[in-house]
């Protein structure tokens, strides 16, 4: 299994629930707001189809599909935790 | 989307009725589950060395197996010729006898000695991970299989109940909540934000492990109904023996060049032998192909026929028929294997999320049954909602402690007794119950600091016991290529003591009017001792 | 429906309900998973098809267990998951008959 395709299916997929988590209106990352405001499914659901992409070379089209499902799955579930975490650690403590 | 209050109400009872009798049992479930996902690496680890010769090369594996069957004859019915030995399987030919007790098979392995002798060592594979998967299948309970299994068939389909009845509750703010997860004063809201988060994204990944779960508990009784109500009393598999082909089966060597040439991609690990009526020989192929899913959780198995080096490739995953697809994605799916390592460690980190999960859930029952401090009085906490936080606190962590004890203790156990299982199950419960005693002893809050101590301390025993292998200390091993065990068992102690600092914390400087605070243990033992003296 | 018209439902008969959904699901699941197996190409023949038969009995079970509890009384779930038993079965019957 080569590890190229594997890193960016990894990190296309953590930026795919990143973005998505930026685009609510509940997240609590950035204190000016959910970004982007406008088109905000875009640059989540890209990364997600660029990190699928790169499952199927490293698996079988079905495998790929479920490896791919997982990772995202776990990615947005922590997401909440993180960004609340970065909240706290480095922007400011007001909200 | 808009659904009736009092069905929302009747769900909610549901939810929280199925996590209070089950969401302990689910957490050790998940737990010993995560840790079942490295079971090869955990059983090399935990295996002892074997004190044969390296193996001959694969080209001398006839001549290896010649010797074996002079002096073993019984080991002709079945034997396996190893490609890639392993310290699990640390001999070029392997084969097993029937031991005293029914059923009971004892694993052999042969060598040549550096003068051309033969050697036959009885082969000691751990069975740490054994233990562990045991924990994970039956939920922990200390009970006989059958009725462990019927336990948790029933736990898996409560949980596949309450992961329905949870996604009712959540529908109707289900869009708006996303993401969500509100610290403020309210602590309720904030448990209850952290167990949506964890539950919500995860819900098909849960879906799928309770309804597997339900199957594996159940297979045998829905087959038997099945067969009754369908097949009309006999289930025909369409099962073929294959006719035999040949007089001399192929040499190793030669049946690997063939099924190499026949799957490109297909690692292989060994061939099987067995010998049916006739003196014909039936053979499989054992190996993995890492891009697609296996049934078989650590490997995939195919005929394979040893005169011509034909392989059956009706068994192997990504040339089966459509049914035959599906059935091997749902079990595939439920044990991650798929993928390789990364996948695996995947699933490790969702197990432990799933197991947060249950955590979270039965924190929010206890959260919403707090009594607020109104005045300058502390008020002391329900005792229901006392009893489920230490109870919590206590099988949680004590289920952690014990499985850490009892694979700590696998290095030390074999030159010390002869029952390694028993052995093993003596620890893990030992340190199981123990926990559960500390925390209903100590209170919630104080409990879970020192448990989280214990968990850290049994965990630090881990890679302690393969240092003392690596000095020679006390029988203890430390097997080539197994560090990653250790170094896993070091992160994982360093997570403990970081949790166990934020709980003391937490009870230090929280609130008082909490089963976490140290003040309410304190309120609560002044009013159990005036109620012994009055 | 109409508006208002709906009895309130109320947590207070867990006890039959669930073990209509426990048993009568049961029978249920396995007379729809021969339904679908009848339906769907390979019928009840096959290794792979008899096991995929089998795995399909969880999925049928666990949602009608899940949705037993909106019928309004124990009385209501047993009755309607009897008759939904008698026309499983019937179907099955018929799809059997079909099938040969």
């Amino acid at each position: 299994m080569s590890a190229w395709p594997l890193l960016l299916a990894t990190l296309f997929g953590a930026a795919a629930a990143a973005l998505f988590y930026l685009a609510s209106p509940q997240q609590q990352w950035r204190s000016a707001g959910p970004w982007p405001a406008r088109w905000r499914c875009w640059p989540g659901s890209l990364c997600a189809l660029l990190s699928l992409v790169m499952t199927t070379r490293i698996m079988a089209p079905m495998e790929a599909v479920f490896a791919w499902l997982v990772l995202l799955m776990f990615a947005a579930s922590i997401a909440p935790f993180l960004g609340i975490w970065y909240r706290r650690s480095f922007a400011g403590k007001t909200a | 989307m808009k659904i009736g209050t009092d069905i929302i109400k009747v769900y909610k009872d549901v939810h929280i009725w199925v996590g209070i009798v089950c969401g302990l049992m689910l957490f050790i479930a998940f737990y010993a589950g995560s840790i079942t996902m490295f079971e090869k690496p955990l059983e090399r680890w935990a295996t002892p060395p074997s004190a044969l010769s390296p193996p001959p090369p694969l080209e001398n594996a006839e001549k290896l197996l010649d010797a074996v069957l002079a002096e073993r004859p019984q080991a002709a019915k079945g034997y396996s010729i190893v490609v890639t030995p392993t310290t699990d399987q640390p001999a070029r030919v392997i084969w097993a006898e029937r031991g005293e007790r029914p059923r009971q098979l004892i694993e052999y392995g042969a060598s040549f000695a550096a003068d051309g002798r033969l050697e036959v060592e009885k082969l000691r594979k751990a069975q740490t991970a054994q233990l562990v998967d045991r924990m994970h299948q039956f939920v922990g309970l200390p009970l006989p299989d059958d009725a462990a299994r019927l336990i948790m068939g029933a736990v898996a389909l409560a949980y596949a109940v309450a992961l329905l009845s949870g996604l009712i509750v959540l529908l109707p703010t289900l869009v708006e909540d996303l993401f969500a997860l509100r610290a403020g004063k309210n602590l309720k809201r904030m448990w209850l934000d952290a167990h949506n988060a964890l539950g919500i994204f995860s819900l098909p990944f849960h879906l799928i492990i309770a309804l597997t779960s339900v199957v594996f508990a159940f297979h045998d009784p829905f087959y038997d109904t099945q067969a009754k109500v369908l097949y009309g009393g006999e289930i025909n598999w369409g099962e073929h023996e294959a006719a035999p082909t040949g007089r001399v089966p192929l040499p190793a060597g030669e049946l690997l060049v063939r099924v190499q040439a026949q799957l490109p991609g297909f690692e292989v690990f060994g061939f099987t032998f067995q010998q049916r009526e006739g003196g014909h020989l039936e053979a499989g192929v054992i190996g993995l192909d890492p891009r697609r899913g296996t049934r078989a959780r650590t490997y995939m198995r195919t005929h394979l026929d040893p005169y011509t080096g034909e392989v059956d490739t009706h068994d192997l995953p990504g040339r089966m028929d459509g049914w035959g697809e599906a059935v091997n994605a749902f079990f595939a799916l439920h044990f991650g294997s798929y993928g390789g390592n990364p996948v695996r460690w995947l699933y490790v980190l969702m197990g432990l999320a799933g197991a947060a999960l249950f955590y979270t859930g039965n924190l929010l029952w206890v959260e919403s049954r707090r009594r607020m401090q109104r005045g300058a009085a502390p008020v002391p906490q329900k005792r229901s909602a006392r009893v489920l936080a230490e109870l919590t606190v206590g099988v949680s962590l004590g289920s952690v402690a014990g499985i850490s004890a009892t694979i700590a203790a696998a290095k030390w156990l074999p030159a010390r007794v002869d029952d390694l299982m028993l052995w093993h199950e003596v620890i893990y419960y030992a340190v199981f119950f123990i926990g559960v005693a500390w925390a209903l002893l100590r209170g919630a809050g104080r409990g879970a600091a020192e448990l989280l101590w214990l968990c850290a301390l049994t965990t630090l025993l881990i890679p302690f016991s393969s240092l003392a292998g690596v000095w020679g200390i006390g029988g203890a091993w430390n097997q080539a290529g197994t560090a990653a065990i250790d170094l896993t068992a070091l992160v994982a102690v360093a997570v403990f003591l970081l949790v166990a600092r934020f709980t003391r914390r937490r009870m230090r400087h929280g609130r008082t009017d909490s089963v976490w605070s140290v003040a309410d243990q304190r309120q609560m033992t002044q009013v159990v001792s005036k109620g012994a003296l009055t | 429906m109409r508006a208002g018209a709906r009895a309130k439902l109320d947590s207070r008969h867990w006890f039959g309900k669930t073990s209509a959904g426990v048993l009568l699901g049961y029978t249920l699941a396995v007379a729809l998973s021969g339904v679908i197996a009848g339906l769907t190409p390979g019928g009840f023949e096959g290794g792979n098809k008899v096991q995929f038969n089998m795995w399909m009995i969880a999925p049928l079970w666990a949602t009608v267990l899940g949705f037993v509890y909106l019928f309004r009384d124990s009385w209501r779930a047993w009755w309607w998951l009897a008759l939904a038993n008698v026309a499983a079965f019937g179907l099955l019957w018929a799809v059997r008959s079909l099938a040969g």
